[in-house]
């Protein structure tokens, strides 16, 4: 309520008139009805509408490809000449000194583990890019690879807390929260952070990582499910027809505009703005959900099939939610922890998301939307040089010093690699970027002073940076 | 805050009838004789947040619980932010950081889940007991006495059983195997159920705490003693302070913040505000008292009435400042355009579990049983699929599905979409003032939903009662409690007529609608849009 305490005040009946006459008042039910209604047009009342950023943005909406379980960079992106050639042997022990890894115990004769895959250049910037990812090379010109992103926790639940909220601990407000906190939204039928999700299983902590922590809740998430119905009660109980839900909307609009009208209190106008953009939703969210509307080409660029819950078709439904004026997306790809068995894993999941994170780049571009669109691609920390486990089953533990993610589009410099790691990926050497620094860059794109958006609570201001955090100002266009 | 629950059965006096699990010392207590309500009440610092992931370092974790506790007794006490003097001195109120690791010694010395307790494994049965001890549970000693024997036998056929895997291949048909799982499966089928819930212990050989330089637990500088706030009224501590000596200090006469604290919250859940606004901030930044005379004598009432929040609830709901009106008026607007000083009420929108309890209240369908476990209402089904472990949810079918909102089961990573739409706090962490926020996806639930589908149904089964020229009168005041004006009859007149209009041309979109094999489903479906609407108005939402 801090946020809004203003608004609870009273409003007098001369007010009411004045105000709201020529606002929520009398945007007739022939809007209500219509298709869609200009974001602007809508009452100010909204918590969402939308406002101005601290200076003029890069870029208007945010999609982060999350890689829940931590991506191998050592596989991906980050080439080692080095490690495949000492592969096999035990890592100089100045590297272990002092270290401390999860499962620790483990790690006491862990070797060195060289990349199954080879490397390629690709684009007129040369950058090398694992075999696994061939359609990300070939679009790796609008790419800023950052080899040099850092955290501080060694364990999936509070890395990928930190990674969304800047803070190891539950209950801080997330990225695309403060976002959305900041911004508001455009999208006219639709909320303004939307999750999407595919894998076997949720990432963990599930909503507290896209949480709106002790924000209000309105910049929350709201998580789309798979199907005609991607938000919680978007479809009518049966028998409530679309004419029986106009007709009721009707009364309710009525009886709130009479209370209104009574009481003077400017949080029903608010309350008969939500109703409508809530009837909006119903079909603005049904239609965003259905693809056939896109054209074979488009799906197959993707590899998306309708009615599929695929990282494929949600990168496709993310594309179509930032035309919609949706301000974040965020998507989730489980699962990449691959103590056991990477070589399997990674090609699995490597195999899933190239092409339709690649494709999504290509499509925003050719509909001119990459210049205002930023794609930030990364897991919650990377994983060792050294290897777990036999040949049979090997795999990589997790590595929390070093690892690579990927930002492109609007205000990023494509072709082009920030930061830079020792010959066996160990240690970052050159640009470190830690998570703090990242979520700097990405609010700074959005238009955004990471140390001016902030929040009041228990006594204190409140930043998604905590008292870190610089923007990263290689990566800029 | 949020709703709770006053009155029902008095506490059980007399020895416990609950036994205690997994203590690792002898004594603990701080007091000397508790009842088990006193144990059970020590769970509200031991709920913190666990860290049980594969490779975690406990240490950390205890650490991170130990400071949850520290920042949330200064929040919910004191209404300081203490917690901002955990890596330098306060920059604002006069509290050192050496005097912040005063606070976090009465805290380091409780038994948890550290680093000489075992590790969190996933067998047949898991071992969450021995993360979770030490744990309260209510069973006859005969069922504890039981499911532990029945425990460690699964626990050493297991060991058995992955023995067996390590020294050869065995065979696919091998009974020794396949008949070891079955005897297991079979024991923890047979394993008595026993409720139990977390509770604190003091160790009996406290933990050193060190002042952490810079936050870091890893950096430990000078050794700290447990002691209160020199700016505050004083210590009285003995040779060794405990955690019960602290709590005497926060509620001695003397202290001058835990009273105004606790009142200044409960007026701000009738008010909208608290007298002093930053309710979680009674230090140099927070704002001043509205009304410090009311604050003090509201506070020096508390202690007098023997702290009881019961009385102070009473006494605030019998005020005429309470009981105004909350009509905007003109003449208010320029003076006190935030409405600060009370001249009306605030229209105030009702907490996510009250939201729940008019709609079970106005339909008829509440059960008002007091206590017991927790209860599942209807959700929409994709609701458990964030979360990582696969969890089910099976909507009550019995009296538990129309139970008060503040019984519904709480699952943090799950929690029920209608509460945390309507601003549930997510209890991550203390939360001293909700948001009230006034969203899309509120009025999505309140139109769509299922569980409130059935309360527009019961309302109408309820409305189809009353005598035909009265109900439009009677429905305004089940759901609003006062008459309708005319206006307003007129608009539910009319909603009335072009549904009776639609519904005879489709009388399937009746049957449907009126759910209940009704005599006159088109009358009843009719009613059901009726009861549908007023439900949804703002006001039905609304503290008046």
């Amino acid at each position: 309520m801090n946020l809004k305490s203003h608004k609870l005040l009273a409003r007098t009946r001369r007010h009411f008139f004045r105000e709201c006459g020529v606002g929520v008042g009398r945007i007739a039910l022939a809007s209500l009805l219509a298709e869609s209604v200009p974001a602007a047009s809508r009452a100010d009342a909204s918590p969402l509408a939308p406002r101005k950023p601290h200076f003029d943005p890069k870029a208007k909406s945010v999609i982060y490809l999350f890689m829940a379980g931590a991506p191998s960079q050592l596989d991906l992106f980050d080439e080692k000449p080095k490690l495949n050639e000492l592969d096999g042997q035990a890592p100089p022990p100045s590297l272990m000194k002092g270290k401390r890894f999860a499962f620790m115990e483990r790690m006491s004769d862990a070797k060195l583990f060289g990349s199954p895959w080879k490397f390629k250049s690709y684009g007129e910037s040369g950058t090398r890019v694992s075999d696994l990812l061939p359609n990300i090379g070939a679009v790796v010109d609008e790419i800023a690879v950052i080899k040099s992103l850092r955290t501080e926790n060694f364990n999936h639940a509070p890395a990928k807390i930190f990674a969304h909220t800047g803070s190891v601990i539950a209950g801080r407000p997330s990225l695309g929260a403060w976002v959305t906190y900041g911004l508001g939204s455009e999208a006219n039928d639709l909320p303004g952070f939307v999750v999407l999700q595919s894998g076997p299983r949720g990432p963990r902590n599930g909503p507290i990582i896209w949480g709106s922590g002790f924000l209000p809740s309105t910049y929350q998430a709201t998580p789309f499910m798979p199907g005609p119905e991607p938000i919680f009660n978007l479809k009518s109980q049966p028998g409530v027809t679309h004419e029986r839900q106009g007709r009721t909307l009707q009364a309710i609009r009525e009886l709130n505009e009479m209370r209104l009208d009574e009481t003077g209190d400017r949080e029903i106008a608010t309350r008969i703005s939500s109703y409508e953009m809530a009837y909006r939703m119903q079909t603005g969210g049904t239609e965003l959900m259905d693809l056939a509307g896109e054209t074979d080409a488009t799906l197959e660029m993707y590899g998306a099939k309708p009615g599929e819950a695929s990282f494929a078709n949600n990168c496709l439904l993310a594309r179509r939610l930032v035309e919609r004026g949706v301000r974040c997306v965020q998507l989730y790809h489980t699962e990449w922890d691959h103590h056991q068995n990477l070589i399997k894993g990674h090609r699995k999941s490597a195999g899933e998301i190239d092409r339709p994170a690649a494709a999504l780049i290509r499509d925003l571009k050719q509909r001119g939307l990459l210049d205002e669109t930023l794609v930030v691609w990364s897991g919650e920390f990377g994983r060792t040089p050294m290897a777990e486990g036999g040949m049979a089953t090997i795999g990589r533990n997790h590595h929390i010093d070093a690892y690579t993610g990927w930002m492109a589009g609007g205000g990023v410099k494509g072709g082009q690699t920030v930061g830079a790691t020792d010959e066996l990926g160990f240690h970052i050497v050159e640009d470190e970027v830690h998570v703090h620094d990242l979520h700097a860059t990405i609010l700074h794109l959005m238009g955004l002073d990471h140390e001016r958006l902030t929040f009041r609570f228990q006594g204190r201001e409140f930043r998604l940076t905590d008292v870190a955090g610089r923007v990263v100002e290689k990566a800029l266009a | 805050m949020g709703p709770t629950r006053f009155g029902g059965p008095p506490p059980q006096t007399g020895p416990p009838r609950s036994h205690l699990w997994g203590a690792h010392h002898s004594g603990g207590y701080l007091l000397d004789r508790p009842r088990t309500d006193q144990i059970v009440a020590t769970g509200f610092n031991r709920n913190t947040l666990l860290q049980i992931e594969a490779g975690t370092d406990r240490e950390q974790y205890r650490v991170e619980i130990v400071y949850d506790r520290v920042d949330t007794m200064g929040t919910v006490f004191l209404g300081l932010s203490v917690g901002c003097a955990r890596c330098h001195d306060h920059k604002f109120d006069p509290i050192s950081q050496r005097e912040y690791f005063g606070l976090y010694a009465f805290f380091n010395s409780t038994d948890d889940w550290d680093d000489s307790r075992p590790r969190f494994r996933q067998r047949s049965i898991n071992n969450l007991h021995e993360v979770h001890a030490p744990l309260l549970e209510f069973g006859s000693p005969d069922e504890i006495a039981r499911r532990d024997a029945i425990r460690a036998q699964v626990e050493a056929l297991e060991d058995e059983l992955a023995a067996y895997r390590r020294s050869a291949k065995p065979a696919k048909d091998d009974l020794g195997l396949a008949e070891r799982q079955r005897l297991i499966d079979q024991l923890v089928r047979s394993m008595p159920r026993i409720d139990s819930t977390m509770v604190m212990r003091e160790l009996d050989e406290p933990r050193e705490t060190f002042l952490h330089v810079s936050g870091n637990f890893l950096s430990p500088g000078e050794r700290v003693e447990p002691g209160a706030l020199a700016a505050m009224h004083p210590f009285a501590g003995r040779q060794e302070p405990n955690r019960l000596d602290l709590a005497r200090w926060l509620v001695d006469r003397e202290n001058p913040l835990t009273a105004r604290v606790a009142v200044n919250r409960i007026w701000q859940e009738y008010f909208g505000l608290g007298i002093v606004e930053t309710e979680n901030d009674f230090g140099t930044q927070g704002s001043a008292p509205t009304h410090p005379e009311l604050l003090d004598w509201l506070a020096v009432e508390f202690m007098e009435r023997g702290w009881s929040r019961k009385a102070i609830h009473r006494l605030i709901l019998n005020s005429a400042a309470y009981r105004q009106a909350s009509r905007a008026r003109p003449e208010l607007e320029e003076r006190d355009p935030r409405n600060r000083l009370l001249a009306r009420q605030n229209r105030l929108r009702l907490d996510a579990e009250i939201v729940r309890d008019v709609g079970l209240s106005v339909s008829g369908l509440l059960t008002p049983t007091i206590g017991g476990p927790g209860a599942y209402p209807p959700q929409p089904e994709p609701a458990m699929l964030a979360s990582q472990l696969k969890k089910t949810w099976e909507p009550s079918e019995d009296e538990g599905r129309y139970r008060r909102g503040m019984y519904t089961f709480f699952w943090r990573v799950t929690p029920h979409p209608a509460l945390m739409v309507f601003d549930r706090p997510d209890s991550n962490i203390a939360c001293t003032r909700r948001t009230r926020s006034n969203t899309p996806l509120q009025a999505l639930t309140l139109l769509n939903d299922a569980a409130f589908h059935e309360f527009y149904q019961a309302f109408a089964r309820r409305l189809i009662e009353v005598p035909r020229d009265e109900r439009i009168g009677r429905a305004f005041e089940f759901a609003v409690s006062r008459r309708p004006e005319a206006r307003e009859a007129a608009v539910i007149e009319r909603l009335l007529a072009n549904e009776r209009d639609a519904l005879q041309t489709k009388p399937r979109d009746a049957r449907l609608l009126a759910a209940d094999g009704a005599e006159d489903p088109i009358e009843l479906a009719a009613w059901t849009s009726v009861a549908r609407t007023l439900m949804n108005t703002d006001e039905f939402i609304v503290r008046e």
